[in-house]
């Protein structure tokens, strides 16, 4: 019996392709996140605002409550979790989605607000290996893309196929990781 | 039900009779797909470290360290920095002495999320020393070269420079000349950090 390659072929090419676009896209945001992650934070949106209170406290002065009425002057109304001193002339308060850092003595600080950066946040989130079956879910994503290179290239027949232009286009892609390689390594 | 909406997908779209191959090969993609996800269960190392774990205060832990390493440590404290970058570190504070201990992702939690900042915790996991002597700062001068690719400040770009980091936001070359005037200074030949390799953790 023949066995019909080609269509195998097309339809593993095809099914694939269809069953791991969103997994392309997840890892490919993610990766271009990854590659510049010393320019710029995917994962939060991070504002600062120095500050400058009207006078100086003293750590015995500031209570809970007057931790909260500090924040309240600093339009930080309702979004207190907590705070401690990391010295004695300093402190460090948690409100929701943020801190707030005060020198004591100066008066100086500096609030910060953080905030999940939509879509990155999440794709990185992935790209990290949150748990140990999405661990072999990316591998079996990692070895389909194998397959459907394969397969993509067994697709188009003549001239403009593997044995032709496809033989070229692929070689001329291979030449920037060699080149890479040659020079790095 | 994924494989009834698959195989009544390819019906709708390709409702050719003879044409079995397509259904045959979603069918089998799909099942194996699901076999793998149902087999690999999330069987982790967190049962073996579970064993003889020592609920300790932060206080005790930074003063007898030597007692408490390589072993698993429950402590808890109030979560003061998460790492914006990479999120695989943290740092735990007892705000009533300052004692402050770096707390590294373990293999079953990817990352930490900075809404834990502020949040008190109880972490339980392995207690590690870093020691960093000069063959460390040779080797970590080393894979910075050859990154071939060098960042003056901000964050640790290596392996090295991510272990040894302690939240202080320098880069490496920074770290590495800090740490080379701390062994210096210690007149020892070696110093060393503390950690824990978090297995798990709870809001308390």
């Amino acid at each position: 019996m023949k066995i019909r390659w080609r269509k195998w072929n097309r339809v593993v090419h095809r099914d694939l392709s269809y069953f791991f676009t969103g997994m392309t896209i997840i890892y490919a945001l993610s990766g271009i996140a990854l590659n510049h992650i010393k320019d710029w934070n995917p994962n939060y949106i991070i504002h600062t605002k120095e500050i400058q209170l009207d006078k100086s406290y003293t750590r015995e002065e500031l209570t809970e409550a007057a931790v909260i009425n500090l924040l309240e002057q600093l339009g930080e109304i309702e979004t207190y979790k907590k705070h401690y001193f990391p010295a004695d002339d300093q402190l460090k308060v948690f409100i929701a989605g943020g801190s707030v850092y005060i020198n004591l003595k100066s008066g100086n600080g500096l609030v910060e607000k953080i905030r999940r950066r939509p879509l990155f946040h999440q794709v990185n989130f992935l790209h990290y290996n949150p748990i140990r079956w999405w661990t072999w879910f990316s591998d079996i994503f990692c070895v389909a893309l194998i397959l459907i290179t394969i397969t993509g290239l067994l697709i188009i027949r003549g001239k403009n196929g593997i044995a032709g232009r496809g033989w070229w286009m692929t070689a001329l892609g291979l030449i920037i990781p060699v080149a890479a390689l040659i020079l790095l390594l | 039900m994924i494989i009834i909406l698959s195989l009544r997908f390819q019906s709708i779209y390709e409702p050719k009779p003879t044409d079995e191959m397509n259904k045959k090969f979603a069918f089998g993609f799909i099942t194996l797909t699901i076999l793998f996800a149902c087999n690999t269960g999330n069987k982790t190392g967190q049962d073996e470290n579970k064993d003889e774990i020592l609920e300790v205060a932060l206080s005790e832990l930074m003063e007898n360290r030597e007692k408490y390493v390589d072993k698993s440590v429950l402590v808890t404290g109030i979560i003061d920095h998460v790492c914006r970058e990479t999120g695989k570190k943290m740092f735990l504070v007892d705000p009533e002495n300052k004692e402050r201990i770096k707390i590294t992702v373990g293999k079953n939690i990817p990352t930490f999320d900075v809404e834990l900042e502020g949040s008190e915790l109880q972490v339980t996991g392995i207690f590690q020393e870093l020691v960093i002597d000069e063959d460390y700062l040779a080797k970590w001068e080393e894979e910075l070269t050859s990154k071939h690719d060098t960042m003056e400040e901000g964050h640790a770009q290596t392996q090295h420079g991510e272990m040894a980091d302690q939240g202080l936001h320098v880069g490496d070359m920074q770290q590495i000349s800090s740490y080379r005037k701390q062994l210096e200074e210690s007149g020892k030949d070696h110093i060393a950090f503390y950690s824990i390799e978090c297995i798990e953790f709870a809001k308390k």
